[in-house]
């Protein structure tokens, strides 16, 4: 059975009292000192609280909001903002594959896939505004369409 | 005093220790000294090293905290657990997730290197 302390003082006290809820406690033992704080810098860096500087050459303070994840949440504005309506055309391509057998299966790590490449890119564009228009694509010709995304095939 | 007493007292200060523990608190006794200048001396080298990234370290060895005055007339070193804050919780719990070292628990003062939040896990 756990007895808690800190946890078990309401929120409102604990922040009268100082108690940051961000607090980390660290209790130092034996261990080599260079292995402890290279666990904690390697800790530090995967949780994006510290970034290399190559200016500096060293470890410096990221700042909140400041790593390459948190600016493309912000783009994608998942805090309620409403997003900016794009509507220029992406021109994309990828080498035509097919899963044979077992794709489900190598999502929950189970078996290997079976897939095969086509001799064959497809490019694709996708267009907001329903219509694909662009110099670009005249070297191709409309296969099919998916919501806004055309499928397009090279002459 | 009766035997009920005696074991209200003992249970409540928690100085009923078995002979096994008895034996291995002399045992460790031996040795304090020795481990608390290490683990003071390692928790110097942690606090100095997330101090000079800039995070906010809270140990009485480093120049800038408070009654550091009134701590050093009051204890020869200066302890072996700190604290540090880094602005947002969130970031911590994955700090406090992403050590392989420091082991997650709520304890301190054994020979091996612990990390926790207080106010989420104590």
């Amino acid at each position: 059975m756990f007895i808690f302390s800190h946890a078990s003082i309401d929120p409102a006290t604990r922040a009268a009292r100082g108690l940051p809820e961000d607090l980390i406690r660290l209790c130092v033992g034996i261990e080599d000192a260079t292995d402890l704080v290279d666990d904690l810098e390697a800790a530090l860096r995967e949780a994006g609280a510290i970034k290399y500087s190559t200016a500096e050459n060293k470890f410096i303070l990221a700042r909140h909001g400041d790593d390459p994840i948190s600016r493309a949440v912000q783009k994608l504005a998942l805090d309620g903002e409403k997003p900016v309506p794009d509507n220029s055309e992406w021109f994309v391509s990828a080498p035509g594959k097919v899963i044979l057998f077992g794709e489900h299966a190598v999502v929950h790590g189970v078996v290997r896939a079976l897939h095969s490449a086509f001799n064959e890119t497809k490019f694709g564009v996708d267009c907001s505004s329903g219509i694909c228009r662009s110099a670009m694509l005249r070297s191709y010709q409309f296969a099919s369409r998916w919501k806004n995304i055309c499928i397009l095939r090279r002459h | 005093m009766c035997v009920q007493q005696l074991a209200f007292t003992i249970n409540s200060v928690g100085n009923a220790l078995t002979p096994g523990d008895s034996f291995l608190l002399l045992r460790g006794i031996k040795t304090l000294a020795v481990r608390m200048d290490r683990q003071q001396a390692n928790a110097q080298i942690v606090a100095s090293y997330l101090h000079s990234l800039g995070f906010l370290v809270h140990y009485p060895g480093l120049p800038d905290h408070p009654g550091r005055e009134i701590h050093q007339r009051l204890a020869e070193g200066n302890g072996a657990v700190l604290s540090f804050e880094t602005g947002s919780k969130e970031l911590s719990e994955k700090i406090v997730g992403g050590t392989r070292l420091w082991g997650i628990s709520v304890s301190f003062g054994c020979v091996n290197s612990l990390i926790s939040m207080p106010c989420v896990m104590s």
